[in-house]
């Protein structure tokens, strides 16, 4: 009975939950993504101009809550199972500045292994929604 | 790159934006792991910091859209691991554009590569195109 995934064992048999992991969203964790990605909506750092948007207080870019994600993969697999991973994601709520989020993913197929996932924020409201999936595993196991 | 305010009307579907090619700096990796804290605590580099590369292109390719655009949603494919000192090219191309209740939405595609032409991470996303 040989392993049919070679290079990918530890898809072999995943596991019905992901690792949850969180990130706290401080404004100067926020204020240096901003940096990295050189993003310079005031929507992200300006308390003054977020006041007058419908969030009121400044919030989180989409793409740095996924981070989240990206750890509890890591935790549950190892950094080595991102590499050939397919991600749907929508982002379904701004997350304001100094809340923390948390990754979670509940596996909902084997053949290719697919991970209902779910951001959720202080408050257990979905951020970002999707599915995450390995499309090139279609067989896995003897 | 699309030079001055980018509106709705702007954006062609099937035309590409531009490429823009960028350094993974050592700088680069210690401020997304500061902004991480401790979630990337070993190599290889988390696609985390493919994605802000990526985001990164984005911005200069666009420099100035309009107040309020939202990103919607984000179809992601991985590919090989970013490395520490690589030089990346992002692609950018406007692939549809539509109207849903009065408001315009973008959906763009992206390819970032490394040096030898490896794919790191090809993208969609959906952007809610403010006026």
């Amino acid at each position: 009975m040989g392993e049919m995934n070679p290079g990918r064992p530890f898809l072999a048999d995943p596991p019905a939950r992901l690792a949850e992991r969180s990130l706290h969203l401080t404004a100067e964790k926020i204020r240096r993504y901003g940096a990295l990605t050189g993003d310079p909506n005031p929507i992200h750092y300006d308390a003054g101009f977020a006041a007058r948007t419908p969030y009121g207080k400044p919030i989180a870019h989409g793409t740095f809550t996924l981070n989240a994600l990206w750890a509890s993969v890591t935790a549950t697999f190892g950094a080595q199972a991102l590499a050939g991973m397919a991600a749907d994601l929508r982002f379904t709520k701004a997350v304001i500045e100094n809340d923390t989020v948390t990754a979670r993913g509940e596996l909902v197929a084997r053949k290719p292994p697919t991970y209902r996932v779910f951001i959720l924020d202080s408050g257990g409201l979905p951020v970002v929604e999707g599915r995450l999936s390995w499309p090139g595993i279609t067989r896995v196991g003897p | 790159m699309i030079e001055g305010l980018v509106t709705y009307e702007r954006l062609v579907p099937g035309e590409a934006i531009g490429s823009v090619t960028l350094d993974v700096t050592p700088e680069d990796i210690a401020d997304y792991r500061e902004a991480v804290g401790g979630l990337d605590p070993e190599p290889p580099l988390s696609p985390g910091l493919a994605i802000a590369m990526m985001m990164r292109a984005y911005m200069r390719l666009m420099p100035r859209r309009p107040a309020g655009t939202i990103h919607a949603s984000q179809k992601l494919s991985l590919g090989i691991p970013l490395a520490p000192s690589d030089r990346v090219t992002m692609v950018l191309r406007c692939a549809e554009k539509e109207q849903r209740k009065g408001r315009g939405w973008v959906r763009f595609e992206t390819e970032l590569r490394n040096q030898a032409g490896a794919l790191v991470l090809g993208g969609e996303q959906w952007v809610v195109w403010a006026k």
